[in-house]
């Protein structure tokens, strides 16, 4: 359940950037965020943390919306690039060890949407 | 009214990278390295600790921050060796996180240290997703846990810069395949260094603790 725990720092950072918005919005209508597949985030349990936690809050009814990236890699050896599926870093072409990461740690607020 | 996107592009655990960075500050500036032992309850971090005390030197002097949900059970365990330690209760929370870890550093007399061990709670998933200003992670797995964990719990081992198979005593009475789980990690983590260790009679811990010396250097 560590989903409320980034949720809370997730909101800490929404807050900010809310704030900084100028001329102040008149809400907040949605926050997207960019989530690497090699994190072990359940989008439900986030999502859920995110109505609990903005209740009560000035962005109460403000929704989440996730955006998976996939795994990708690329093998140093044979130059092989494409999406890894599962975590496994073996070349599906060549089986070499050590298929460089690409993308899939990726973590950050893409947007807000806010009421103007 | 309208609605208007606003691109932001931030790193949505900045809060914890905060406090995260002046951990790291903190600990450049007094000269000691940090280390988060991550693992399952009963994978043998404390034993782990409890062991490697006796072969990091009597030179190094090192500290231990025990993460745990309840109970001071551990810190009692790592203070009967002479070690100063303390406690974080995460109070049912599954990990640690940056803030934490800062404030029971201020907390502590860092004067005479060399190295500070992190021992994570208990869990293989989430204290992975969390920095907690440490300068390496390290897996800690046991025999008895099975030898595919690596590929079912990949974030640990990727984020990880050295694991620990502990509880080593226990291969000749459980299926466990050895050649196999360090194949699963090197599937994972290719270049990953991985030290087999039976802490309760002292096997393998001269090479970890060399290993640990190397990463304060």
């Amino acid at each position: 359940m560590h989903e409320f725990s980034i949720c809370r720092f997730l909101l800490d950072a929404v807050g900010e950037e809310y704030d900084r918005i100028e001329p102040p919005p008149r809400g907040l209508e949605a926050v997207r965020v960019v989530v690497g597949g090699l994190h072990q985030i359940v989008p439900d349990y986030l999502e859920g943390a995110y109505t609990a936690l903005t209740k009560e809050t000035r962005f109460e009814g403000s929704h989440l919306d996730i955006d998976f990236t996939p795994i990708e890699g690329r093998c140093w050896a044979c130059d092989w690039a494409g999406v890894i599926e599962p975590p496994i870093f073996v070349c599906p072409e060549c089986g070499e060890l050590g298929v460089e990461l690409q993308s899939g740690k990726e973590l950050y607020i893409e947007t807000l949407e806010v009421k103007t | 009214m309208t609605t208007t996107e606003i691109k932001v592009y931030r790193d949505l655990m900045g809060a914890n990278e905060k406090w995260a960075s002046r951990t790291r500050a903190l600990l450049m500036e007094k000269d000691i390295l940090m280390l988060n032992l991550i693992g399952s309850p009963g994978s043998g971090k404390t034993t782990l600790l409890e062991g490697l005390s006796a072969y990091l030197g009597d030179g190094t002097g090192f500290a231990v921050l025990e993460g745990d949900v309840a109970t001071t059970r551990d810190a009692e365990r790592i203070q009967e060796l002479g070690v100063p330690v303390s406690q974080l209760l995460s109070g049912g929370s599954c990990h640690l996180e940056a803030k934490m870890v800062f404030q029971a550093l201020e907390d502590m007399d860092l004067d005479d240290l060399d190295i500070v061990f992190v021992e994570n709670v208990g869990n293989m998933v989430c204290p992975a997703e969390f920095d907690i200003g440490e300068h390496a992670k390290i897996a800690v797995l046991s025999i008895a846990e099975g030898d595919d964990k690596p590929l079912k719990y990949p974030l640990l081992f990727q984020e990880a810069e050295a694991a620990v198979l502990t509880k080593l005593d226990l291969l000749p009475h459980v299926p466990f395949d050895l050649p196999a789980c360090r194949r699963y990690i090197q599937e994972v983590h290719a270049r990953l260094p991985v030290f087999e260790v039976g802490a309760l009679r002292g096997e393998g811990l001269s090479d970890l603790a060399w290993w640990i010396h190397e990463q304060s250097v």
